[in-house]
């Protein structure tokens, strides 16, 4: 079987391990009426009393083994086929042609954005449609870990840290001032109007506004390239443009956003381990460097492709869960060991990429359909912030470029900073980041935050498009032509012919 | 030594973050599923180095990281991965039809008819009367009980000891690479045997309600027997015909195609009442025999793909084994598993040598109905929740721990058996369990 075959069957099975758990307490509608439960298709019959008049006690009504009703039943059906339909929905929309014909539709940066799915998660949570419920949705959190433990994986994988050794100097503080910008002037724009709208009586001393912002603050501060072409294709190299290199290094302030936010706003009242907050960092950064040398020996294990498959995705399921488990985020103890992973000496690395590429897709789309369903559109108070948002990272993202043009742009090769965009792509990983917050903390702030990101990352995108039609931008080359070659491992499979399944990476043409 | 290494940090880490709290409802399902499916897998590395097959490794790894020795994998956390097992159930079912060759199994025809009648069919009297004359022994299942009421109570016990394993049988034939007379014999006699037990136990427990609880609507029964035996083969047949177009015609997906069949069959053909196990074992045979499409392909791929599925399944499996209550009815337990092997030892012998099967047959089919695994278990959980209070937790205690007994001593011996008749190894292709090319 064709790895992404492989790899979305499992995506499959552990969604469905939620949906099956759901569905084992449906939610009662008033019209249900119990029936006579069965096995095995067989009624079961009512004991009253025994035929003998013994003492023994009669034996109670048979449990329900396969208590349904009617509706019990359709609603199984519904929400079953509604989450198939969906699987092959994002099997779909990852398809070469499909990928091809939306580009010819000039529709490509939003569509392979991957917004749709947002909204078709919306609309399978409406009450019409009501595929993904609230109940469904609580237990689909296992794929939503998984998911997230896997973009953070892939995102950390493709950060080859040997490329820093020779990013031009100034890089650092462009990268820094760069996203310094939009965090703050969004975060404080953002906090201003929430503050000012707020119903539930926020006020500054509240730590869950200070969450808020550095939450809204990050998710602005990161950017994708200009086009982003999913999580799967983004390791840097001579050839690519610079953007591409700094939306890499860009995520970085992400990973910190979200050790530093699960670290420092956490309710561990009800947990065994009381530790100070600072203490969460530490464990965060030790989890992921444990798992990810775990990772890095247990796939010099296997002797098959399948055994393989079953030990990363093991790993990855396994990463998740604790993460999750420790109230962590699975993005940023995943990105850790994929760093790790994949810049350890590795003989392994090529396949692991293989099968990380081939999941990437699904995975994203799956993952983006349940942001959309845990999206509340109605909330207006979060559309009342997306003009902030976008505005806010404009603004910042413009005292940014000032600021290291000014400081260290002599220093600097062109595209570097005299070529920067104003009107950048939100980073695919700022909606990942506010849907992995929103899975640990569930108060009144949080659907505001999720409405801003989602709202603004769309507008964002919208408003780049317009651009990019206005006047396309030549993309930068190789900046930096003294450079040592490092390893093209996006480049695995380009070997010229069409494969079946999902595209994962299509620009290797060059830089976009 | 690596494996024991990774095995111990991976527990390690399990171990200190099950710790954290005890409340698995945030993160405890892709906990378990990744905690199960590495452990498993390295915990099968070094029963393997050791002789052992793999499967005992992935049980075992599962009884070690359960509920009822290290507690790492709560009863919840095995639940929230119960579709797992349902999937893993329905790709088995349809594997093991499309092993089914019947043009290779005419010949033997006659032989697994014998096998089912004197074997399978046998065994269930046999252990229904061990049963009845060890009442003594078992008073949490017979005490205030008649006579008419504990036979009524051995029929149904006895049927649900019967079932066998395709499961176990698969995956050890699929590990072992094995090919030959008694692989094809005993993989088509425990399927046709399980075939049968579905069909007995639905009717036997049918009985048993109406003689304990006093009554019974002998037509509705029918239908629904009718229904679920019947109607599972039609949808199987659909379900094939509907494959074999996407095989001719799209090709490409087929894999997938076939999985999310198999996902949907096994949540939704439950909820129809539908045995999706008779449903996808239909379509297997339909697809392997019948259809003009070219499934070699698709069922080459979906070994390769299917190890992470199984390496759950059993451990989930395992997970589930209560070792102290094993211990507790040894004896009983012990008696029960002996008649059992017993039973199917003399019956199949009989069957066999009546039928003129071939010597190997002859001599070791009998062992290929002795593992039992998930039917069984199944069989338990369904006789304990519906006569929940009366001799349903007892009838339970009995059949898990001979299942346990099973699930752990008849693996090895299985092994043992096909590659002493010199039938491991034989098949060529893809291994989902050794994992090879």
């Amino acid at each position: 079987m064709r790895a992404p075959v492989r790899t979305l069957a499992f995506a499959v099975v552990l969604a469905l391990c939620g949906v099956t758990t759901a569905l084992a307490d449906p939610p009662t509608l008033p019209w249900q009426q119990p029936q006579q439960p069965t096995i095995a298709g067989v009624p079961l019959p009512a004991p009253d009393k025994p035929a003998d008049g013994s003492a023994t006690p009669a034996p109670p009504a048979p449990a329900q083994v396969h208590s349904t009703t009617k509706e019990d039943t359709f609603f199984a059906i519904k929400v079953i086929a509604g989450l198939v339909g969906l699987v092959v929905l994002a099997y779909l929309g990852g398809h070469r042609r499909v990928v091809r014909f939306q580009e010819q539709l000039g529709i490509g940066g939003v569509i392979t954005a991957g917004f749709p799915f947002v909204a078709l998660g919306a609309l399978a949570a409406t009450d019409t449609i009501g595929v993904l419920t609230p109940s469904v949705l609580d237990q689909l959190r296992p794929v939503l870990h998984f998911g997230l433990g896997w973009l953070g994986f892939i995102i950390g994988a493709q950060l080859d840290i040997r490329v820093l050794d020779r990013v031009p100097k100034g890089t650092a503080y462009l990268i820094l001032v760069e996203a310094l910008g939009p965090f703050a002037i969004t975060a404080a724009g953002c906090g201003a109007v929430m503050i000012a709208f707020n119903e539930a009586g926020m006020s500054f001393g509240d730590a869950a506004l200070w969450r808020d912002l550095v939450l809204l603050g990050t998710a602005a501060a990161m950017t994708a390239p200009r086009k982003f072409r999913g999580f799967a294709n983004r390791t840097w190299h001579e050839g690519r443009g610079v953007d591409v290199l700094l939306s890499q290094l860009d995520e970085i302030v992400g990973v910190i956003g979200l050790v530093f936010i699960t670290a420092y706003f956490r309710d561990d009242a009800a947990t065994n381990w009381q530790l100070p907050d600072t203490a969460w960092i530490f464990i965060s950064l030790g989890l992921g460097v444990a798992i990810g040398v775990l990772i890095f020996a247990m796939v010099r294990v296997p002797v098959s492709n399948a055994e393989f498959l079953a030990v990363v995705l093991g790993g990855i399921a396994f990463a998740s869960g604790l993460a999750g488990y420790l109230r962590l985020s699975p993005i940023a103890i995943c990105f850790i060991a994929g760093v790790l992973v994949t810049n350890f000496p590795n003989e392994q690395r090529e396949s692991i990429f293989r099968i990380l590429h081939h999941l990437e897709r699904p995975v994203h789309l799956l993952f983006l359909i349940i942001a959309g369903a845990v999206w509340d559109v109605a909330d207006w108070r979060g559309w009342l912030l997306v003009p902030l948002f976008v505005a806010g990272r404009i603004i910042g993202k413009w005292t940014g470029v000032l600021a290291s043009k000014t400081a260290v742009g002599a220093l600097l090769p062109a595209s570097f900073a005299d070529q920067r965009q104003l009107v950048t792509p939100l980073s695919g990983l700022s909606i990942a980041l506010v849907i992995s917050v929103e899975s640990l903390y569930h108060d009144n702030g949080i659907p505001w935050i999720v409405t801003a990101v989602i709202g603004g990352s769309i507008a964002t995108e919208l408003l780049v498009s317009r651009k990019g039609d206005e006047a396309a931008v030549p993309a930068p080359m190789d900046e930096l032509e003294r450079s040592a070659p490092i390893d093209e491992l996006d480049d695995l499979g380009s070997d010229g012919v069409e494969h079946d399944g999902p595209i994962y990476r299509d620009d290797e043409a060059g830089p976009t | 030594m690596i494996p024991l290494m990774l095995l111990l940090a991976v527990g390690g880490l399990m171990q200190a973050a099950r710790s954290f709290t005890a409340d698995t409802s945030i993160a405890g399902t892709e906990l378990a599923f990744g905690y199960l499916l590495l452990s498993a897998y390295f915990t099968a590395k070094i029963f393997n180095r050791l002789g052992f097959p793999k499967l005992t490794g992935y049980l075992f790894s599962g009884v070690i990281s359960g509920p009822f020795v290290l507690g790492l994998v709560t009863k919840d956390m095995g639940h929230s991965l119960d579709v797992v097992k349902d999937t893993a159930t329905a790709i088995i079912a349809l594997e093991a039809g499309s092993e089914l060759k019947l043009a290779k199994i005419k010949p033997v025809m006659k032989t697994l008819r014998a096998m089912t009648v004197f074997a399978v069919i046998g065994a269930m009297f046999a252990i229904g009367g061990t049963l009845f004359l060890m009442r003594p022994l078992l008073p949490g299942i017979f005490n205030g009980f008649d006579t008419t009421q504990s036979l009524a109570i051995c029929g149904a016990i006895g049927v649900a000891l019967s079932a066998q394993s395709p499961a176990v049988v698969m995956a050890l034939l699929a590990e072992m690479r094995a090919e030959g007379p008694l692989s094809s014999v005993v993989l088509a006699s425990v399927v046709v045997a399980d075939l049968t037990v579905i069909t007995v136990f639905s009717i036997a427990l049918a009985l048993t309600g109406a003689v304990i609880g006093g009554n019974i609507d002998v037509v509705e029964t029918a239908l629904h027997v009718g229904w679920e035996l019947i109607g599972s083969m039609v949808f199987g047949l659909l379900i094939g015909a509907l494959m074999g177009q996407f095989l001719k015609t799209v090709k490409k997906g087929a894999s997938l195609f076939g999985l999310l069949i198999c996902v949907v069959v096994a949540e939704i053909g439950a909820r129809m009442s539908l045995d999706p196990l008779i449903v996808l074992l239909t379509t297997g045979i339909w697809l392997r025999n019948w259809s003009r499409a070219d499934s070699s392909e698709l069922f080459r791929n979906f070994e390769s793909a299917q190890l992470p599925v199984f390496l759950v399944f059993f451990a989930l499996a395992g997970a589930k084994l209560d070792i102290y209550t094993l211990w507790a009815y040894l004896l009983p337990v012990g008696i029960i598993a002996v008649v059992r092997a017993g039973s199917f030892y003399v019956g199949a012998k009989f069957a066999t040598k009546i039928t003129g099967a071939e010597e190997v047959v002859q001599k070791y089919a009998w062992f290929g109905l002795v593992p039992q695994a998930g039917l069984a278990l199944a069989l338990a959980l369904v006789l304990r929740t519906t006569f929940a209070g009366s001799f349903g937790d007892g009838a339970a205690v009995i059949l898990l721990g001979v299942v346990g007994f099973n699930e752990s001593v008849a693996p090895p011996i299985l092994r043992r058996i096909l590659i002493k008749t010199g039938e491991a190894g034989k098949k060529q292709g893809v291994d989902f369990a050794a994992g090879g090319h």
